[in-house]
């Protein structure tokens, strides 16, 4: 019983507790109203998420006081619980912003979304801790196909796009456990090549004394890049090994440059005005559309902006706020403006900061576990606190698309808090039994 | 199982975590810090301003009358996308249109449906109230306030001028104005412009998402423009428009001792008012284009006339001053050299202005050039013009007055340039070519203010202030030009007699005005009856009075009127009898000014 208390990570405990609460602050900024100056009142959205952060606490007192076998052996029955409330939502949830997501009652709903998210980084690392991975490779992969995509379809069905991009989370466990290989690099180096070759205007440049179209000059600094790559693996790797990385170097270049005039070709395709264009337009940067499509992004952004280096102050935002509400979906999923609003450069900065410690300290949680279990757990609860803060802020900050996906902590929202709570108290209670398997 | 052999691949994992974290800070910089934009993006949305126009100042006459003053009009404006079904009976009725021009209007502003538009420029007054309790009705449809000016005092138009709403060109012009405002155009609403507007005050609201205003930021109170109190006497202005009456010509009328203009009056005029409002442009329209009488052109100051007889005092006082003659120098009437009419022969120069002699100019202004040294009479005429340009000018005729108003005419006044110019430096010309000067015909060109100015002069014996409008205006003190006094070149013991003379011309037997005398009034006048090459002559008269302490100097100049004594020296006596006693003694002699009709 001590025990657990005793070999409990108290730095990731007091970085969650820091993050709940600085989150119910910023809610009740949002919220703030000065006729109803209590922070504690149920009627409010800032009540409710106190309410929520006790029974988090509760039901995270629970799970350190169970015992790790039994936890582990009902896995597949929690797993199969969430698949049917899934199924369950999409027939008889109740619709809210135009997806079939919720159990409510009253006023306080339940996502279920919100728990698939833990079951299935249970399941996986339950799947993969049990598996030899050497000899049944293809297997392993159709399996852990079906237990990641089985939520996703429902999910999509419902839909709710922001839950299903947090399952690409995946991506990166499975790379780091070696069942994906080296796919991720190169996908995201193309992806980089891609958004370059877009944000590449049509204009023709000198270039050492030769007229040449832009494009040209970017597959040039392709090749350069591709050469000194091939250099350090020649400095780095021995001989046996190198003749398979120069084919595979080659072969990422020629479809980066084969990619570059797809992309741009490929883009002017699109109709000039298809709302999906002029998306992806408004994220590059090449179009702004503030009254149409680009008006939340436009909001956030400008609400952000007035905060300059040091903010506005506490309660004093007149962007992110709800009196003004100028920012939509402000205590949800733009808390960050509220945030940056009122804390300017300073208080944006030191909040990722937080959520860089957070990552990072399940990272190095993750790679001190000597189970694979507890490793591979781990690190699907890194990525999932990860994507949500890459997406969620890169969407405030206009760098990706308006997808509604929650911040951890910080949000206004019971499920998201309550699932995000879990997360943490598992894997504490998994790295706490670490040393006792030793026993 | 762990696969140790895949542990290098944790740095790529965290590589990517950290790159993250690292392009949301610098993007994040970029937003909050380095670039202004997203910070003037959202004061661009959470920010209105709301204009309070300030009061634009009254214009009071010199016994505090009210000239000009403001008043509230209510514009009714609609957007059609936010009007529903209304009773249109009850609203034509409201706003006094037929339900035919209702419906045509109704359509054209249905062309942009989301833009509030002007239905109607004015809510007749007496409907306001009703209307303000039936807006309840007539969902999508506003009542806006305006200001526009009115002129209670019916009177002035030339001198008050008018106001209307700026345009594009003179927005681009004056970067204070925005459009809506509005700006004097003429008059003393526009030379006073920057005093009677006042400064425009401020309101900065935050507002929210839906354009509601939450919260007061910042507030400036609108400065309400200054008065401005005129030296105009609206009661003297009012009886000499009604004098002028179907008339073509002006009167000016000038308190001596200060300079201040009492009276200005050009006729035809027209009431003030025509030119406010929403009819103002129709009606200018019609003053400007359709009125070959050409009412909207201010005469007084801007007219430039042969002055005739009246010039006779100036060149007499400065042949006087130049000494070629003495006040008892008898010069015989030589009808031969330019014509006269029947008189007793004169005995000096008084007498000469008395009778109005014409060859004794002539000959005065014939020695101003032989008194000169030079090989031969050219030369000799171009130093005596010289010497008379500079004499006649110092009695502010061609010269320019200062006066505060925005646009005179200064007239002309020939040098021997001028000659040089007309003969093409022919040497030929001499005093016989330009001898017609000497009797304010030829020419020389004068406008009416100026002739008044003259009175003046001599009023005061040899100065003058330069003559304006302005009495007082709140918060500064009355302009140094306008309190010093210009001297002439002559003694000003000279005018004495020239007093004597002209109110001789009044009084004396054989004088030329002797309609314009008034019982108890000892008044001072010279007649004029300009010859014109278009019709019959114009008849010119300037007097003031009373001879001792003069309160008022004037000019009267009615065009193609005839002789100068028949009838601008009775309307010049009108004028100073109503300004110094308020009453007309003489009923006929005022009906039969008001009666006449000298339109040609």
């Amino acid at each position: 019983m001590n025990h657990i208390f005793k070999n409990i990570d108290k730095q990731l405990l007091g970085i969650y507790f820091l993050l709940v609460i600085l989150g119910i602050f910023s809610i009740f900024s949002t919220t703030y109203d000065e006729n109803y100056s209590s922070i504690f009142s149920l009627s409010k959205s800032y009540g409710k998420q106190i309410m929520w952060f006790g029974i988090s606490s509760c039901i995270g007192i629970v799970i350190l006081l169970l015992d790790k076998e039994f936890i582990k052996k009902s896995i597949p029955v929690f797993y199969a619980f969430t698949m049917l409330l899934l199924v369950l939502v999409l027939l008889i949830g109740t619709e809210r912003n135009g997806a079939k997501a919720w159990f409510g009652v009253g006023s306080f709903g339940i996502q279920p979304a919100e728990f698939a998210k833990i079951s299935v980084s249970l399941m996986v690392a339950l799947f993969i801790s049990n598996t030899n991975t050497i000899l049944l490779r293809q297997q392993t992969r159709v399996w852990l196909s079906i237990i990641i995509f089985m939520p996703v379809f429902l999910i999509l069905r419902q839909p709710d796009l922001g839950t299903v991009l947090v399952f690409l989370g995946f991506i990166l466990v499975l790379y780091r456990e070696g069942i994906i290989g080296n796919v991720l690099l190169y996908g995201l180096l193309l992806v980089i090549v891609g958004v370059v070759s877009l944000l590449i205007k049509d204009t023709i440049t000198p270039f050492f004394g030769f007229l040449v179209h832009a494009h040209y000059i970017f597959i040039f600094t392709l090749i350069v890049v591709a050469i000194l790559v091939t250099m350090g693996v020649n400095v780095t790797t021995y001989q046996r090994y190198r003749k398979n990385k120069y084919i595979r170097i080659i072969l990422v270049t020629l479809a980066a440059i084969v990619l570059v005039p797809m992309m741009k070709y490929g883009f002017e395709k699109i109709p000039e005005n298809h709302y999906q264009r002029v998306r992806i337009e408004i994220i590059l940067g090449l179009k702004q559309d503030p009254r149409g499509v680009g008006y939340n992004s436009h909001q956030a952004l400008s609400a952000i902006g007035s905060g300059k280096f040091l903010g506005k102050g506490y309660k004093n935002a007149t962007l992110a706020n709800d009196t003004y509400s100028q920012v939509p979906e402000q205590s949800t999923d733009f808390i960050f403006c509220t945030v940056a609003e009122e804390w300017g450069f300073l208080g944006g900065f030191i909040l990722f900061s937080m959520y860089m410690v957070l990552i990072l300290k399940i990272i190095s949680i993750a790679e001190r576990q000597r189970s694979t279990f507890n490793r591979v757990f781990a690190y699907s609860i890194a990525s999932i606190f990860f994507i949500h803060f890459a997406i969620n802020i890169g969407m405030v900050l206009g760098l990706a698309p308006i997808i509604g996906i929650p911040l951890p902590f910080f949000s206004y929202g019971g499920s998201s808090l309550l699932s995000f709570s879990i997360m943490i108290f598992l894997l504490l209670k998994f790295d706490s039994d670490r040393l006792e398997s030793f026993r | 199982m762990p696969n140790q052999s895949f542990e290098s691949r944790k740095i790529v994992i965290l590589a990517i975590v950290i790159s993250i974290g690292i392009i949301f800070s610098l993007r994040l910089l970029f937003v909050q810090v380095l670039s202004p934009k997203w910070n003037e993006e959202s004061l661009k949305i959470s920010e209105t301003k709301r204009i309070i126009e300030p009061e634009r100042g009254l214009i009071f006459d010199r016994n505090g009358k009210l000239l000009a003053a403001n008043k509230t009009i209510y514009e009714l404006r609609l957007t059609p996308s936010k009007i529903q079904e209304f009773d249109t009976t009850e609203l034509c009725n409201l706003i006094l249109i037929t339900k035919d021009s209702l419906k045509t209007k109704l359509k054209e502003l249905k062309r942009y449906r989301r833009l509030q538009q002007v239905l109607v420029k004015t809510i007749p007054e007496q409907n306001v109230a009703k209307f303000t309790s039936l807006m309840y009705k007539y969902p999508g449809f506003a009542m806006v306030e305006k200001s526009i000016r009115t002129y209670p005092g019916h009177a002035a138009a030339h001198l008050l001028g008018y106001v209307r709403e700026v345009d594009g060109e003179i927005v681009k012009k004056k970067p204070y104005y925005r459009g809506g405002d509005r700006i004097g155009i003429s008059g003393l609403e526009k030379f006073y412009e920057d005093d009677l507007r006042g400064s425009r005050g401020k309101n900065q609201f935050l507002r929210d998402a839906f354009g509601n205003l939450k919260q007061l930021t910042e507030s400036d109170t609108a400065k309400s423009g200054n008065n401005l109190m005129s030296s105009i006497d609206l009661v003297l202005q009012k009886y000499g428009e009604q004098l002028m009456q179907n008339k073509i010509g002006c009167v000016v009328a000038i308190e001596p001792s200060t300079g201040e203009i009492l009276s200005m009056v050009s006729a035809p005029s027209f009431d003030p008012n025509l030119l406010s409002g929403d009819t103002m442009s129709k009606n200018w329209n019609r003053l400007y284009r359709n009125d070959s009488l050409k009412p909207l052109f201010n005469r007084a100051l801007l007219s430039r006339y042969s002055p005739g007889s009246i010039f006779k005092m100036v060149q007499g006082l400065s042949s006087w001053e130049l000494g070629i003659i003495d006040k008892t120098t008898k010069i015989q009437c030589d009808k031969g050299l330019v014509g006269c009419h029947n008189h007793n022969p004169v005995q000096g120069l008084p007498d000469a202005i008395k009778v109005s002699c014409n060859p004794y100019f002539y000959e005065t202004f014939k020695r101003m050039s032989t008194m000169n040294e030079g090989k031969d009479m050219h030369e000799k005429s171009r130093k005596g013009l010289a010497i008379w340009n500079e004499y006649v000018t110092s009695f502010g005729l061609g010269m320019n007055l200062n006066i505060d108003f925005p646009g005179y005419s200064i007239g002309n006044i020939p040098s021997p340039a001028t000659y040089d110019k007309m003969y093409k430096n022919n040497m030929r010309w001499n005093f016989r070519t330009c001898n017609s000067l000497a009797i304010g015909q030829g020419e020389m060109l004068v406008t009416p203010y100026q002739m008044a100015n003259l009175a003046c002069i001599i009023a005061n014996r040899g100065y003058f202030y330069f003559p304006h409008f302005i009495k007082s205006i709140k918060g500064s003190t009355l302009d140094n030009l306008y309190q010093s006094k210009q001297y002439t070149k002559i003694g000003s013991e000279k005018f004495e007699l020239i007093a004597d003379a002209m109110q001789q011309v009044v009084e004396g037997a054989g004088g030329t005005a002797s309609r314009a005398r008034i019982e108890g009034i000892e008044l001072c006048g010279k007649t004029g009856t300009v010859e014109n090459s278009r019709g019959k002559d114009h008849s010119v008269f300037i007097a003031f009075a009373p001879k001792h302490n003069p309160k008022i100097a004037i000019a009267v100049y009615i065009e193609n009127a005839g002789f100068g004594g028949t009838w601008a020296a009775p309307v010049a006596s009108l004028m100073i009898e109503k300004y110094l006693n308020d009453s007309i003694s003489n009923p006929a002699k005022e009906k039969r000014i008001i009666d006449a009709n000298l339109i040609p």
